[in-house]
């Protein structure tokens, strides 16, 4: 338990202390505040439309936070590899790996401790994110509930993507290729649903929305924490993790 | 302390290393000394843990490295080839956080990065980025990383690598400090540093021991064989045929502008060798032994096996 905050520790101190971090996160900034004004706008504007009068207006969480939280995942997707993608690849490139493979931890607590330190700094992001719409609160009224619903659900959604880039970064000593195949499976799994679109076998259908991130990530975002949501976000990582838990195992089995 | 048996590793199908076998004492220094190729990183991981033998085993003081490998590591310091630093710390910080790897004690840990700063003599860099430290530095920081944790043994790759002359024999003091206190295996193709700071030395040669023995030892085999330099005017061929033919001389090698040539003290001896390069009629200008011991023994040893190969 020592080293794994060791470990999470250092790694931390050492993002906090780089301008990647804080590069990730003006990026991000940038393409958030540019869509979720444009939303808010949007929104205004047909609220305000005449064609609209006498018409059901949609709920300013419907219309604009959803949209906001779909395109806080679309840039998680790219953003949470820069993060992860130095975790373990950069440990290898600079032979830091000696010294961690010959220290008396467990390659658990190693992963443990990697994961913990690209977690909280993910979850640095999406706090990042969740500014927007608090600061919408001001003047419109949106549930509080939906907001921690959804933002518990992007917090499940960025542990699997620092778990599969985690991962990722476990199989070479190569950071580019880390980021990019984290990116890849990352895509891969988001992209399950929209697969679903030109199908009509209902158990494939069934399937895939069981193992797309986005239909988990909706299913708690509009308010129904499932368990099935829980349990899939949950097993996703277990699964990345083990599979980086190995295979920095298997380094020290070759 | 540290016990090695029938140590083998391969790679895919290339042999690393094969059938291994030694010991080091507690409290002894030895050097583990070998060509470039001949297996000693290779077995200086294995015994740390950071990969597994093929076959064999290893012991550290009666425990099993692969069966107990949380215990094994603590009591080890390991300075690998290359210094494993973050470039992104300062020094000071950087021992910290390999003390508490090494589950040194939280009240201990202060006293014990003093140590080791004191011992490789890092204190004026304490604050800086090792990022920012020359080559030499950082080496120092490994070393200091090394020994941390006090451990009771102490497995040094290549330790004086990129040291400048000074460092190097600080470092032997260094060494000679730390004998008795420490376990030590270093491993070096430098022979005059085994010379200097070891007890023992194991020659380690296409991943086979070739020798193992005290510095005394080695002196007196030596003795067993004399080797001389010779320079001459002209006709060096034609010496270097008379040696070849003369009884007691084992081997004659051109090395630069001389010969070499090795006899046995038994059959020859250095007036008769000298005589016999004067009537030749060459032209001696030059005529000296060859004096240090490890180092043609070194060579001997290196050179018989690719002979039997
Ligand atoms: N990861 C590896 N994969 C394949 N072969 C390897 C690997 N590591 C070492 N070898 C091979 O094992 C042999 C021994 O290598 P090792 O690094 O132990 O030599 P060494 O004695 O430390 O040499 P040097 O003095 O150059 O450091 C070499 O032939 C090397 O090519
Ligand atoms: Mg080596």
């Amino acid at each position: 338990m020592r080293s794994l905050l060791t470990i999470a520790k250092r790694d931390l101190s050492a993002f906090l202390l780089s301008p990647l971090f804080f590069a990730i996160a003006g990026v991000c900034s940038v393409v958030w505040s540019f869509t979720y004004i444009k939303k808010t706008i949007d929104f205004a504007y047909r609220s305000t439309s005449p064609k609209m009068i006498g018409q059901e207006l949609p709920t300013y969480f419907d219309a604009v936070i959803v949209g906001h939280i779909s395109t806080v995942n679309l840039i998680l997707l790219f953003a949470i590899p820069a993060i992860t993608m130095k975790l373990l690849a950069e440990e290898k490139k600079t032979r830091t790996i000696d010294l961690l493979l010959t220290s008396p931890l467990t390659a658990t607590e190693l992963i443990m401790g990697k994961f913990i330190a690209g977690f909280l700094l993910t979850a640095g992001l999406i706090a990042l994110a969740f500014l927007y719409p608090l600061f919408s609160m001001l003047f419109a009224e949106i549930d509080l509930g939906l907001i921690a619903g959804s933002f518990l659900g992007l917090l499940f959604l960025g542990a699997s993507y620092v778990a599969i880039g985690l991962f990722a970064s476990s199989l070479s000593s190569s950071i580019i290729f880390s980021f990019i195949f984290a990116i890849v499976l990352n895509l891969f799994l988001w992209l399950l649903s929209q697969g679903t679109l030109y199908s009509d076998n209902g158990v494939l259908l069934a399937t895939m929305d069981h193992i797309s991130i986005g239909e988990n990530l909706f299913a708690m975002v509009k308010g129904q924490l499932s368990l099935s949501s829980l349990v899939y976000f949950i097993s996703l990582m277990s699964l990345f993790l083990f599979m980086s838990q190995k295979s920095i195992d298997s380094k020290r089995w070759r | 302390m540290i016990q090695v048996i029938g140590l083998g590793k391969n790679f895919a199908e290339r042999k690393a290393i094969s059938n291994l076998n030694f010991m080091v004492e507690k409290g002894e220094v030895v050097g583990f000394l070998g060509p470039n190729g001949a297996g000693k990183t290779t077995t200086l991981k294995i015994i740390t843990g950071f990969m597994p033998s093929s076959t064999g085993q290893v012991l550290i003081d009666g425990v099993d490295v692969f069966e107990a490998p949380l215990h094994t590591k603590k009591c080890i310091g390991y300075l690998p080839e290359q210094p494993p630093v973050y470039t992104d710390m300062r020094v000071e910080s950087y021992l910290h956080f390999v003390a508490r790897l090494k589950k040194v004690a939280r009240d201990k840990l202060a006293v014990n990065v003093d140590y080791a700063l004191e011992k490789v003599h890092l204190k004026d860099v304490k604050r800086r980025l090792i990022g920012n430290l020359s080559k030499g530095y950082r080496q120092r920081v490994g070393l200091a990383a090394a020994l941390v944790s006090k451990p009771e043994v102490l497995i040094l790759d290549e330790p004086t690598v990129g040291l400048d002359p000074n460092q190097v024999i600080q470092f032997r003091e260094l060494i000679v400090s730390l004998k008795g206190e420490h376990t030590i295996l270093l491993s070096t193709h430098i022979l005059s540093e085994v010379q200097a700071t070891c007890d023992r030395i194991i020659i380690i040669d296409q991943g086979e021991i070739v020798a193992q023995e005290s510095l005394q030892q080695l002196h007196t085999n030596v003795q067993k064989e004399l080797r001389y330099k010779i320079k001459v005017k002209r006709k060096q061929s034609d010496l270097h045929k008379t040696l070849q033919n003369t009884d007691g001389v084992n081997l004659v090698e051109v090395k630069g502008a001389f010969l070499e040539v090795s006899f046995a003290p038994t059959k020859l001896n250095s007036e008769q060798l000298a005589k016999i390069v004067v009537n030749s009629g060459c032209g001696l200008l030059e005529f000296s032994s060859i004096k240090n011991p490890v180092e043609s023994l070194f060579a001997e040893l290196t050179r018989a096996k690719e002979v039997q190969v």
